[in-house]
């Protein structure tokens, strides 16, 4: 049980890194970026690049992925959000345009790089750790320790920062929030960059454990939509919560089910979580509170 | 009033129009006759059409060296002389993997230029079903490495062909196999798609039919990325081997994880598995002590003990570029132009109908020039190939050598 616990516990980690990011994002620009789940993909696939070409140590790697996906975010709120605000006036559109540029992320990876997992020529031979019999990669704790930090880092950012508390301003009230000077436009980027910022310094670790491979991203994106449904929206702390959750839940059906009858297990559960607790996580009268 | 000038005239007029009409009519039969086998001149092009999802699917990689090894098929029969005196032109729609985009050209093509040879799903697989009711309504041949044998219906479809067996027969090769092992006590792990589903059944039937006790059967998806439950739940039965297939990322995750609950038993690839390259893609740690179950040419074979046909095929491939993939990635493909050519041959005649009886009657030749398994067995009954016992082998995981495995 201890290993099927752990197993769902680092699986989860990846959801809620991305889960994490969405919120990143919805609280700095008030959207939900579809592409957060390829970001870190396109991460992985920098790593490989850099580290097989030029042979940067693992350090170095973590470094160039972090910036350059980074860039990226920020390309994508510039490119497929803030064009639309000026032209529409409302927040839906983005939705279908950050869609598009995972698709489109998705297929210029697949050009490029092929189809076929790629090995990361670091991680080859990890660390085990072993603990009560029950067996967990060092860097897989690394992971789990860097989306549990970073949550509590960006938390404490959202609530304790004046650019923080500036966010959520803006994501409660955009109009007003500019009314009081506040430079939503800088606010929107900056939040894309962040949540690239995170999601690229996590992407060599990605790689280890999911594999550089195109379609790493998609089974991820719907699941962490799921998490940001069970978290709640503007809720780092719930995404965080509800990432680790989703993944032992599923671990645990896995393990005592079948993959066809643990799907069905995994979505029933969180449809009866959510009749029960509409507002997720970080609902009214929750334990955790907004961000 | 008739006169004989106009009598003469009249004749005349009839004799032309009836002579019109001869050559109307034996036109149109020759042309029905030819549907399928392109056109009669020698000048003509042997076509090959292949539909292969090139980009936007999980195959594309695959697909691009599929075409690679049916155009090095093409230069070698062109460099002998062509197919009965007709040069192999090969053409390739891009069906990105899509039934509908593959039926919209295909369409097309039939069109322009009835193929000799249509080649579909180079993969993936369900692209050949939506094809083959339209190749059969046209009389062209057509030719497939679908394990599933859905379409070996020769009554139903006469000039569609498999090039590789069925799963069926594999894995009962397979079963053979692991009880030659000496194993006794397996666990079964298979993909949750209805290939998956399907082999399961197979597998676990003939594990038993052989003796051995199957301690436990559990399916993955193939989008999962944590196998760790799917092994734990396996490994509460105590097996001292699993078998899993698959290809792609779930086999590396399969193998990570056996690795990761330090669970040192048989693990046994399923033949799908040697579509992969595994050894690229993990590390060795992960996948030594695996074994797949494989073909002859799966295992690498230095080039001094190729056959001709063999080594032939792979300088052919290499002329364009590395040999990036598994073997059977190409030879399969290369194979389907090298048995109907020379069933082509065989029937001294392009007419698909005749291609077809022959390719049911295929008879031995002392050098043939395909390459991944004799291909002698196509019946009325069966247009699956029939192998000879003992054919299939367990092949050592290791790095790829020209396409072949070279575990230790």
């Amino acid at each position: 049980m201890l290993q099927t616990l752990l197993s769902g516990l680092t699986t989860g980690a990846v959801y809620a890194l991305v889960g994490i990011g969405y919120n990143i994002v919805f609280i700095g620009a008030g959207i939900i970026n579809f592409s957060q789940a390829q970001l870190i993909m396109v991460g992985s696939f920098l790593a490989y690049a850099v580290s097989t070409k030029m042979g940067t140590p693992l350090w170095l790697t973590t470094v160039i992925c972090a910036v350059a996906v980074a860039v990226l975010a920020v390309l994508v709120e510039r490119v497929a959000v803030r064009p639309l605000w000026s032209r529409t006036g409302t927040r839906d559109a983005e939705l279908v345009t950050t869609l598009g540029v995972a698709l489109a992320l998705d297929g210029a990876v697949a050009l490029i790089w092929g189809t076929d997992p790629l090995q990361l020529p670091y991680l080859q031979n990890p660390q085990r750790v072993l603990i009560d019999g029950a067996g967990i990669y060092l860097y897989q704790i690394v992971l789990l320790a860097f989306v549990i930090v970073g949550g509590l880092v960006f938390t404490l950012i959202f609530r304790r920062s004046r650019v923080g508390i500036q966010c959520l301003a803006a994501s409660e009230n955009r109009t007003a929030a500019m009314a009081r000077g506040i430079n939503v436009k800088l606010l929107s980027s900056a939040s894309f960059a962040a949540s690239g910022l995170f999601l690229g310094i996590a992407a060599p670790l990605y790689g280890a454990q999911m594999l550089v491979v195109y379609n790493s991203a998609d089974p991820i994106a719907i699941l962490a939509f799921v998490v940001l449904a069970i978290g709640g929206l503007r809720s780092i702390p719930g995404s965080l919560v509800a990432g680790l959750l989703l993944g032992v839940v599923q671990a645990i059906a896995s393990r005592y089910t079948n993959a066809n009858i643990s799907q069905v297990v995994v979505f029933g559960a969180f449809v009866v979580f959510l009749l029960l607790m509409p507002g997720g996580i970080a609902g009214r009268g929750g334990a955790v509170r907004d961000v | 009033m008739r006169t004989a000038q106009s009598g003469r005239r009249n004749g005349v007029r009839f004799t032309a129009l009836g002579a019109a009409a001869i050559l109307a009519l034996a036109a149109c039969s020759s042309s029905g006759s030819s549907a399928g086998s392109g056109s009669a001149s020698s000048s003509s092009p042997f076509l090959v059409y292949v539909s292969a999802g090139l980009t936007g699917n999980a195959n594309s990689t695959q697909s691009v060296q599929s075409v690679r090894g049916i155009q090095a098929a093409a230069a070698i029969l062109n460099a002998k002389g062509g197919v009965m005196g007709h040069q192999v032109e090969v053409k390739v729609g891009n069906d990105t993997g899509n039934p509908s985009v593959a039926v919209g050209l295909l369409d097309k093509q039939l069109s322009s230029q009835v193929p000799n040879l249509v080649i579909p799903g180079a993969p993936p697989l369900d692209v050949g079903p939506a094809l083959t009711p339209i190749l059969t309504s046209h009389k062209v041949l057509s030719c497939t490495d679908d394990p599933t044998a859905t379409q070996n219906q020769p009554t139903k479809f006469p000039y569609a062909f498999n090039i590789i067996p069925s799963i069926t027969v594999e894995d009962q090769a397979l079963a053979t196999l692991i009880q030659a092992k000496g194993i006794t006590k397996v666990a079964v792990l298979m993909g949750n798609d209805a290939f998956g589903q399907g082999e399961q059944q197979v597998i676990t039937a003939a594990l038993k039919a052989d003796g051995i006790t199957v301690t436990g059967t559990q399916t993955y998806d193939d989008t999962a990325t944590n196998m760790v439950p799917q092994l734990t739940a396996l490994r509460a039965g105590n097996p001292t081997a699993v078998v899993f297939d698959g290809s792609g990322s779930p086999i590396d995750y399969i193998l990570q994880d056996f690795t990761l609950m330090n669970w040192n038993v048989d693990k046994i690839g399923g033949p799908a598995t040697l579509f992969t390259d595994i050894a690229s893609q993990v590390s060795a740690k992960n996948y030594t002590g695996m074994s797949a179950e494989g073909l002859a040419i799966s295992k690498y074979l230095p080039p001094a003990q190729q056959s001709s046909a063999l080594s032939g095929l792979l300088t052919q491939i290499k002329k364009t570029g590395p040999i990036t993939q598994p073997i059977s990635a190409y030879s399969f493909f290369a194979d389907c132009v090298f048995v109907t050519a020379q069933a082509a041959e065989q029937a001294k005649s392009l007419d698909s109908t005749k291609v077809a009886a022959a390719l049911e009657n295929l008879g031995h030749t002392a050098s043939p020039l395909y390459v991944s398994m004799p291909y002698e067995g196509f019946s009325k009954a069966s247009h699956l190939p029939t192998t000879p016992a003992g054919y299939f082998r367990f092949v050592s995981i290791g790095p790829l050598v020209d396409g072949m495995v070279n575990g230790q």
